[in-house]
């Protein structure tokens, strides 16, 4: 390439303004949605790949089945666990456990950090997770019994640039620490979020040291931590709220099914305590880099990503990069035709088609070099600003370039060869006709591309109507004025609960602006956790076909969400919570063979090996998202403290809420002192469930938009291209006595014809594609018509204002202009 | 035929001090000076000057594509000047035909389609565009041809097919703009004999021609030179 190539494609470039400026702007468009999403799916894929030799870490979840048929697939696994397979397995080489907790720290007086990500765990942690300790005081960490461990960016957050060794901060009800190590952080593309670990060692310690009335730690300088053995009953006895995560590091090349195998005959050799000596027991090992995008236990640490998501982004990728790759291509044909004349003038005096197609190459690289000089750093703001990463990745980089590159010789090569080539030689010959079979190639690629874009704009309208229809479905609960909040962390230890719980109701109940109080293991909007397939009528030997989920509730409950009762009657108000009444919902009642909701009061089931009579049947409500039908469910008015008792919730009368929940904050203070009252309302953790959906609904409206911006610019450079075309042609036609409307008219049903094939094209495509998205829910709108008469509107209205401007413009020139002979 | 043959005299249109100029770097350059100029009805006239002296401008002024900045215009009594744009298109549409020196036929339409064109646009019924396509044909002898696309064309046949589009909505001027500047003199001199029969039919022409010979067809010569009248 010689200078003269360039200068030509400069001023070739400058000469088409309009048209080079559309080109590249949908270069710019495609290339940054392109390395926004692949970084995307990239940081989506590569969760906890950065471990040294993530490879062979496990974590090591439960499977279990009691004899009633309750299965729990829980990602927490008794302490034991890990434990046993260290100790028995040669290819272990180390195991961790932790239990995650979310803490307030107290730094001094003046410094709160609430929401701090902690961990009790051993020091072999770090034996599993390869975090560098990057300050220590001591070589044996988490040594020090009034000891924890901190992350860099929390040390920094607490201590500035201050040394963080040494210093003592406190945490939730006052027992207070020394920092002794600081470690290098936990990237964000972990399923592990720590910033603060200590030992069970000190957990233990402090637990049987610290004088809970005075609030002050009794130094017991004679204490020794005994860890029991992975063989004892202690070990496996915890339930599921202080069970930890559990972790192996696996030798290289330890095959996952050899281990898998052991586990069965190695319970064997533990003294399992009873209710376990009955139930199936399994162990899932999940690599710990899948955990992200496949694990759906329960107790997970934290949301998991989700797989099919990361599919939609995929076809988006793809959808995008096609359109912008169409109308790139599209658009240089547009621009080659333009040039004929001047490359037919350089043929004729001697240039080879070689240095045709060398100009052409020339220009598009320079268009697509321009597009990734914008679209590169305008991707990295994206990626630092929507992700938190901090630069695009190589790999990213790499693959856009080679697209880049790709685009960069197809752009010239097509046009060059089904065009330039052959027009030159019919230029030389005397004329033909084949402009206008080329000129059905470009309304053919814009057809496409408004295919693909009408099939975007029905799928976000159809995904629009979905969500209304959720936010507008009648649930069958109320629950617009209520609030609710986890049951208090600190009575994990205390024997007093049911006292404890018993005064906050009574109190709560007193205050004027609270209607009604309830404590329950599940509310709406939260999955239910217990399930059986073991429930059966007394008098009959074979327990129902349906498995029925289990919900313990007070007599409260029906009342503060409103939830109405077609038979029977509430729970009576007594003083254990405990008693062998149920209420079932509708579904169940179904499932038990009952047409007749007041046929089934009295009626007695029995659930393990206790028998329960039917109170009453209520209507049944959407306990969770409208993603699912609504399951046969019992509830049962058994608060069973150690299963986790769940959530306080309170109907609320008052308008004033400030004032109504800081009367409750003080009633909770005075009873958990050191715990803060944190309460949500109910409506607004019903719909968090749709949060997911939401943010597809976000990712495909933009998707929507840049792919409709994409197809305009297509659009609007054949629109320039064939009124230029058709100059003289309109000319002609005003001197022949057209008018400007008509003349407009003319220019745009050429357009609107091809817009509308397209329409017709997508709404079948579309059509699928709601449907396959809709199959996620059990309770889906009707897609009508007029989601398909907006879109066609939508399409040819947006198509018709960008052609209109051109033709309008090509209209109103005056026909002398045009006619002028050259 | 269409046209009769009108013994009496009518002025079909009159310029008077038609100036026109466009604005060039802060400066006025000046494409028309003080033109004056009457047309009646039935006559055939040539406008000759050398390249560059105005004669397409005029012809455009004449026509209503172009406007002009002082002077008035009257055409068949209507003072074109003071009339607005969709009057004076109108005015055009209805009584002038246009022929071009490069044709402006549509290459997309074949000749028959190119025919009928101007007739969709006085909203002509269906019928009537019909009957008027054909007879228009068989007047310029082009039936054979009627289905051919421009292209398929010598330049003679497609300045006959420029003329017959002109004639089709029953002009009664005719401004032609060298008709014959991309034929050559056989091909010229058989327009200029359809020109003459024409006019013989009452239809008026104006023509700009280069050609001596051309311009004696007609009845009188305008000369220009630096858009003025000499
Ligand atoms: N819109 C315009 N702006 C500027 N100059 C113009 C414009 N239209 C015409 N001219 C100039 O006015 C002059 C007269 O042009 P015109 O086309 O009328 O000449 P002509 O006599 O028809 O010449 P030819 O015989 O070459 O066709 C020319 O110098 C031309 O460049
Ligand atoms: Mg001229």
């Amino acid at each position: 390439m010689n200078s003269q190539v360039l200068k030509t494609v400069l001023r070739s470039l400058g000469g088409k303004k309009f048209l080079s400026l559309t080109k590249v702007l949908g270069l710019i468009v495609g290339y940054a949605v392109f390395l926004f999403l692949a970084e995307k799916i990239q940081f989506e894929e590569s969760y906890d790949t950065f471990w040294g030799s993530a490879e062979n870490i496990y974590r090591v979840a439960l499977d279990v089945t009691n004899k009633e048929g309750e299965e729990l697939k829980s990602a927490k696994n008794f302490s034991g666990s890990s434990a046993l397979l260290d100790a028995e397995i040669h290819g272990v080489v180390s195991h961790v456990n932790f239990g995650k907790d979310i803490v307030t720290v107290f730094n001094g007086p003046d410094q709160k950090i609430q929401d701090v990500d902690f961990a009790w765990s051993d020091p072999s942690f770090f034996e599993v997770f390869d975090r560098k300790i990057l300050k220590s005081e001591s070589k044996e960490l988490l040594e020090n019994i009034h000891g924890v461990t901190i992350s860099q960016s929390f040390a920094k957050k607490l201590f500035g640039d201050e040394n963080p060794l040494g210093k003592e901060i406190s945490v939730n009800e006052g027992w207070t620490y020394v920092v002794d190590a600081v470690f290098e952080d936990i990237p964000a593309k972990s399923h592990i979020k720590i910033d603060m670990i200590g030992s069970y060692k000190t957990l233990f310690y402090y637990m049987q040291n610290f004088d809970n009335r005075a609030q002050v730690l009794i130094d017991n300088p004679d204490y020794e931590f005994n860890q029991p053995t992975p063989y004892e009953t202690r070990r496996w006895g915890a339930p599921v709220e202080y069970r930890p995560y559990c972790y192996v590091k696996l030798k290289k090349g330890t095959s996952i099914a050899s281990i898998k195998a052991m586990v069965t005959p190695l319970l064997k050799k533990v003294a399992l305590p009873q209710n376990l000596k009955d139930s199936n027991i399994n162990f899932l090992f999940q690599p710990v880099a899948d955990i992200h995008l496949k694990s759906k236990l329960e107790h997970e640490i934290s949301a998991n990503g989700n797989e099919k998501q990361l599919l939609f982004l995929y076809i988006i990728i793809a959808v995008v990069l096609i359109v912008c790759i169409i109308n790139f291509i599209n658009l240089n044909t547009i621009s080659a035709i333009e040039s004929l004349k001047g490359f037919t003038i350089r043929v004729l005096n001697g240039s080879k088609h070689a240095q045709i197609f060398q100009i052409m190459l020339m220009e598009s690289f320079v268009f697509n070099f321009f597009a990734l000089a914008i679209a590169i750093p305008l991707a990295h703001g994206l990626v630092v600003s929507q992700l938190g990463l901090s630069q695009i990745g190589n790999s990213s980089l790499f693959i856009v370039l080679a697209i880049a590159g790709g685009i960069t010789v197809l752009a010239a090569a097509i046009p060059f060869v089904s065009i330039v080539k052959n027009r030159i030689f019919g230029a030389l010959k005397g004329g033909s006709n084949s402009i206008r079979q080329k000129w059905t190639g470009q309304k053919v690629t814009v057809t496409l591309q408004f295919v693909i874009t009408i099939v975007l704009i029905v799928s976000t309208l159809g995904i629009y109507k979905q969500m209304n229809f959720m936010m507008d479905k009648e649930l069958g609960f109320n629950g617009n004025k209520t609030i609710y909040s986890f049951t208090p962390m600190t009575m994990n230890q205390h024997p007093d609960i049911p006292n404890k719980l018993r005064t906050f109701k009574n109190e709560v109940l007193a205050l004027s602006g609270v209607n009604s109080f309830s404590v329950s293991s599940s509310i709406p909007g939260k999955m239910p956790h217990r399930e059986s397939n073991q429930v059966k009528e007394i008098n009959s030997a074979e327990p129902y076909a349906t498995s029925f989920n289990q919900i313990s509730v007070d007599e409260g409950y029906i009342n503060t969400y409103d939830i109405k009762l077609l038979a029977g009657s509430n729970l009576k108000n007594q003083s254990k919570w405990n008693s062998d009444e149920v209420l079932i919902n509708k579904i169940a009642m179904e499932k038990m063979g009952y047409k007749d909701p007041n046929k089934a009061i009295g009626k007695v089931i029995v659930i393990g090996n206790k028998n329960y009579a039917i109170q009453g049947v209520m209507e049944n409500y959407h306990h969770v998202s409208l993603h699912n039908t609504v399951q046969p469910t019992i509830y049962m008015q058994n608060l069973q403290w150690d299963h986790g008792v769940g959530y306080y919730s309170m109907q609320l009368t008052s308008n004033n809420i400030t004032e109504i929940t800081s009367q409750i904050a003080a009633i909770w203070e005075n009873l958990y002192p050191k715990e803060e009252f944190i309460f949500n309302f109910s409506d607004s953790t019903f719909e968090k469930q749709y949060g997911r959906d939401q943010k597809f609904n976000k990712t495909l409206s933009v998707s929507t938009f840049l792919a409709l911006l994409i197809s305009c610019l297509g659009l609007l450079g054949v629109a320039l291209f064939n009124t230029k075309k058709r100059i003289k042609e309109i000319g002609v036609r005003k001197v022949n006595g057209a008018k400007i409307n008509e003349i407009i008219v003319m220019l745009n049903r050429d357009f609107i014809k091809w817009v509308v094939i397209a329409y017709i094209v997508a709404c079948p495509i579309s059509w699928y594609a709601i449907d396959k998205w809709l199959e996620n829910f059990a309770y889906k709108t009707s897609i009508s018509w007029w989601i398909y008469a907006l879109a066609g509107v939508v399409a040819i209205t947006i198509a018709l204002l960008t052609v209109s401007w051109q033709s309008f413009k090509a209209a109103k020139n005056n026909p002398v202009n045009a006619l002028r002979n050259e | 035929m269409h046209y009769e043959t009108n013994k009496k005299i009518h002025m079909l249109l009159q310029l008077n001090n038609i100036f026109k100029w466009v604005q060039s770097g802060g400066q006025r350059v000046f494409l028309l000076k003080d033109i004056n100029l009457s047309v009646e009805e039935g006559e055939f006239i040539s406008i000759m000057g050398p390249s560059g002296s105005g004669k397409s401008t005029l012809l455009n002024v004449i026509g209503m594509l172009d406007g002009f900045n002082e002077g008035e215009y009257n055409f068949m009594d209507e003072p074109v000047h003071t009339l607005k744009e969709k009057h004076r298109a109108n005015l055009y549409k209805q009584y002038i035909g246009f022929v071009f020196q490069a044709y402006h036929l549509i290459d997309e339409l074949t000749v028959k389609e190119n025919l009928e064109m101007p007739l969709l646009y006085n909203k002509t019924s269906s019928s009537e565009r019909k009957a008027l396509v054909a007879d228009s044909l068989d007047r310029f002898n082009i039936v054979g041809k009627k289905d051919l696309f421009p292209s398929q064309l010598s330049g003679g046949q497609q300045q006959l097919v420029g003329i017959a589009r002109a004639l089709i909505t029953s002009p009664k001027l005719i401004l032609a703009d060298e008709p014959t500047g991309n034929l050559n003199s056989k091909q010229g001199e058989e327009i200029m004999e359809l020109f003459k029969q024409l006019n013989n039919d009452g239809v008026t022409i104006i023509q700009v021609t280069h050609s001596e010979k051309n311009a004696a067809y007609g009845s009188r010569i305008i000369n220009l030179l630096d858009g003025r009248r000499i």
